[in-house]
């Protein structure tokens, strides 16, 4: 395969290029991809070093899974499906640490130097935005990320959380409201 | 805290006075972009991740079609071959009995014992083949007393090997009385 031709090829002539083979073409398509996936990532996780393990494995799980992919979705939305679960699944670990932490089976099942990590501070996950995200369902989290910060169309969205884009809409406005009462309550309370 | 529900659909208009609402409220939040030349990093990890999980699975691969299947086809034609031919005793070839007498005492109760076990499984016949057993029934109850089994077991004893197993522990207990 010729990768070097590889920037003009659209997505899907990639995957076929690294079903074919060439693994040159997969480096492509993470190229166009890795911020964003990053992005949805840090977002849903709410720090960098979870972000970047999903992030990673979102990719790898992609490459293993090319097989799986079926061209009735776009590639993108079909990885960023893979990276909101990751993300989604790394949360609900997060919330199990956060739940060991505070309990007394810390000392029995963790590791001393898992102990003695400090829980994320406000500085490190963005603040009074990061808990409002944090206070968020699940479904709300993902539907704010992808359409807030990645400004994905509703049918997009839809795709990649597999409901209808009815429904996402209201749970839209919803969130978004709810986090501006939270960002301007936090900032009453300064002032 | 936001609590109103809603169900009818919002305007596009109103989405992006929400939207613009909220965004200026967070004008003032900081930037979560890790530094610029992480994205390097991102892409060099995860190509490692990807060559390290693409070599393993075409080790896996390969280990299936170069030892596994001819490993199991090599037994298979052993087997058939032991079948046909049986081999011709040489004198100077170690036996499976020498290769046992070698193992430490518990070990041998142990394959006995196993042995023993399996074939009290397969309680299709309580046979006792006298002529395999060319100790005494005492000397065999003694043992199988000693080691925990009871001579009715001993004689449900279907499997050759299991009687010279059997004689070579009697030498075994021979031997240890000069």
């Amino acid at each position: 395969m010729n990768s070097q031709a590889t920037p003009e090829l659209s997505d899907l002539e990639l995957v076929q290029h690294v079903r074919a083979g060439d693994r040159q073409a997969f480096t492509s398509l993470m190229q166009r991809y890795h911020k964003q996936v990053y992005r949805i990532a840090r977002r849903i996780v709410g720090n960098h070093e979870d972000a970047d393990t999903v992030a990673q494995e979102a990719f790898l799980k992609a490459y293993l899974g090319l097989g799986d992919f079926r061209n009735d979705s776009t590639f993108h939305t079909w990885l960023y499906r893979i990276a909101v679960n990751l993300a989604l699944n790394a949360v609900r670990k997060q919330q199990i640490m956060s739940y060991l932490r505070e309990s007394e089976l810390l000392a029995r099942f963790l590791p001393r130097d898992e102990r003695s990590r400090a829980p994320l501070n406000d500085s490190e996950t963005g603040g009074t935005l990061q808990e409002a995200l944090r206070a968020l369902p699940e479904k709300q989290l993902s539907v704010f990320v992808l359409r807030f910060f990645e400004e994905l169309s509703y049918e997009e969205t839809a795709e990649i959380l597999k409901t209808s884009v009815g429904g996402l809409k209201v749970n839209y406005i919803q969130t978004i409201g709810q986090i501006r009462e939270h960002l301007s309550s936090v900032d009453a309370a300064a002032h | 805290m936001w609590t109103r529900q809603r169900t009818e659909h919002p305007s596009d208009e109103e989405e992006k006075r929400e939207r613009e609402r909220l965004t200026s409220l967070l004008s003032g939040q900081p930037e979560e972009a890790p530094d610029p030349a992480y994205w390097q990093e991102l892409m060099a990890g995860t190509n490692r991740r990807i060559d390290n999980a693409s070599s393993a699975r075409a080790l896996s691969v390969s280990w299936v079609a170069r030892v596994a299947i001819p490993g199991a086809v090599s037994i298979l034609f052993f087997f058939i071959g032991l079948h046909y031919y049986v081999p011709e005793r040489n004198p100077d070839q170690v036996t499976v009995i020498e290769i046992v007498s070698m193992l430490p005492e518990e070990s041998q109760d142990s394959l006995v014992a196993y042995l023993l076990d399996r074939t009290a499984l397969s309680d299709s016949g309580l046979v006792f083949y006298g002529d395999l057993l060319e100790l005494s029934e005492d000397e065999v109850e003694q043992y199988m007393v000693a080691s925990g089994h009871t001579a009715v077991l001993l004689k449900s004893l279907p499997d050759e090997h299991i009687g010279e197993l059997i004689s070579l522990l009697q030498t075994r207990k021979r031997t240890s009385r000069f």
